[in-house]
């Protein structure tokens, strides 16, 4: 289990959990990592959403870019560490609606700036686009 | 006066935007919900003049009744203590949620946006709202039914616009997948196994597109960003090929300007990006609003001053009204 992905007993994560919805009074972004255990593939043709034939495949989850970043409380925004160490603001990036697969300029690396977070270049219910 | 600012820590469009308020020095107070209740303590308190208290950092904090505005931009969700049983994450969840958005949510404060209104806006609901406010949007169609969609296609007598109900970015095979709008020739219509499966929602396709627009809207202002694609994907899906793409400034037509801004007062949005496909006789046919969209990657190729005026906006804008439908 991720850090922030609170799962019920099935393994459902609380927050499409209809009992505890997000949605019913405050909805709240989803937690960190809901996309990274999706390894599941296509169930075949009989359950398929015809919606999703076609999907382009993008980056591997395990094989995002990583991009060393620190959260600068002082300044309140993101700093990215340069080769030699510095830490330069990290303004010039920005999400492109829609995140082409592979594309993952604005949303790199995970919340403790150790290694890439897949979910953080967008999600299906709070798609940036 | 404070603007509060909740998304996650990594966040260039939400940087931008301390920065430029940082730097016309109002005050601001950043963070996710994912501090909460760990880095993050909350103490309100209801009385005769309603709620006030303070949000707490380790390195700052902020008085509810010192709150002018709040920008809501994708924050996470509260990470709790490791250790609790499922049924303790689920009642600190829950608590969580329904204390701090019950509590943010009662304050006197322009929200940009609040995430209720950010809900509101399904794409069904954004299309009836839509038209009402003198928009055109494409026909469009949303169904389970496999015949259902041969009749709509046959009585159209156009092809079709197959794209998501609700975002297209996905995770599947270890992989991140888009489903992009796809067009649907004739011929497809013979083989739709999987329609049955949920609803899926198919438009009319605007074959006389000349070009698409992206229009940011922040409070009242507009800025309209025409984006051109020079590749077959990227005709179908500007998403699909960034590469292909040149931008330029355009000017809506006064009625599409007023029925944007008229669709943002119904659903009591004070931001949105519009998608439009403008046809070759300068026909403007909305495809949706995002409440949250994207708007950096523009910002920066047409040097639209998008965040300034957020963060006007943000400074001297008041709380809106109740959204009401059009009659």
């Amino acid at each position: 289990m991720l850090e922030g992905d609170q799962m019920s007993e099935d393994g459902t994560p609380l927050w499409r959990d209809p009992l505890f919805s997000p949605g019913d009074r405050f909805p709240l972004g989803p937690p960190r990592g809901i996309m990274a255990d999706c390894q599941d593939g296509p169930s075949g043709p009989a359950t398929r959403p015809f919606s999703l034939r076609h999907l382009v495949a993008g980056a591997r989850l395990d094989e995002v870019p990583e991009l060393r970043w620190t959260y600068c409380h002082e300044r309140q925004i993101a700093m990215v560490y340069d080769e030699d160490g510095s830490l330069t603001p990290y303004l010039g990036a920005h999400t492109k609606p829609g995140a082409t697969p592979g594309d993952t300029s604005g949303y790199i690396g995970g919340p403790d700036g150790s290694g890439p977070g897949p979910e953080e270049v967008g999600d299906p219910d709070y798609q940036e686009d | 006066m404070t603007v509060v600012v909740l998304a996650r820590d990594l966040n260039p469009t939400a940087d931008r935007l301390v920065t430029t308020l940082t730097d016309r020095g109002v005050p601001v107070f950043r963070t996710d919900l994912a501090a909460l209740p760990q880095a993050l303590t909350v103490d309100a308190r209801f009385g005769r003049h309603g709620w006030d208290g303070v949000l707490a950092t380790e390195h700052r904090e902020v008085r509810l009744s010192d709150i002018h505005s709040v920008c809501y931009r994708h924050p996470s969700y509260f990470e709790l203590p490791d250790g609790m049983s499922v049924t303790e994450r689920r009642h600190a969840s829950a608590e969580a949620r329904c204390g701090f958005g019950g509590v943010l949510s009662s304050l006197d404060v322009l929200w940009v946006n609040h995430p209720s209104r950010e809900s509101d806006a399904l794409k069904p609901r954004q299309l009836d709202v839509a038209r009402r406010c003198g928009l055109r949007v494409p026909d469009s169609q949303v169904t389970n039914r496999p015949d259902g969609v041969r009749e709509f296609a046959k009585n159209l007598g156009v092809a079709l616009a197959c794209k998501t109900l609700s975002g297209a970015l996905r995770a599947e095979s270890g992989r991140l997948q888009m489903a992009y709008t796809r067009r649907l020739e004739p011929s497809e219509l013979t083989d739709l196994d999987g329609v049955d499966t949920t609803l899926h929602f198919f438009q009319e396709w605007i074959g006389d597109k000349a070009f698409e627009v992206r229009a940011t809207v922040v409070g009242d202002q507009v800025f309209a960003a025409a984006i051109h694609a020079n590749s077959e994907a990227g005709r179908v899906d500007w998403r699909a090929d960034y590469d292909a793409l040149t931008y330029a400034i355009v000017e809506p037509p006064e009625h599409v300007t007023a029925g944007m801004r008229a669709f943002l007062r119904t659903f009591g949005l004070a931001f949105g990006a519009f998608d439009f496909a403008v046809t070759s006789d300068n026909e403007w046919i909305m495809f949706e609003c995002n409440p949250a969209g994207q708007y950096g990657w523009l910002e920066d190729a047409l040097d639209l001053p998008i965040t300034s005026a957020l963060a006007d906006l943000l400074t001297n804008g008041t709380r809106l009204c109740s959204p009401t439908l059009p009659s």
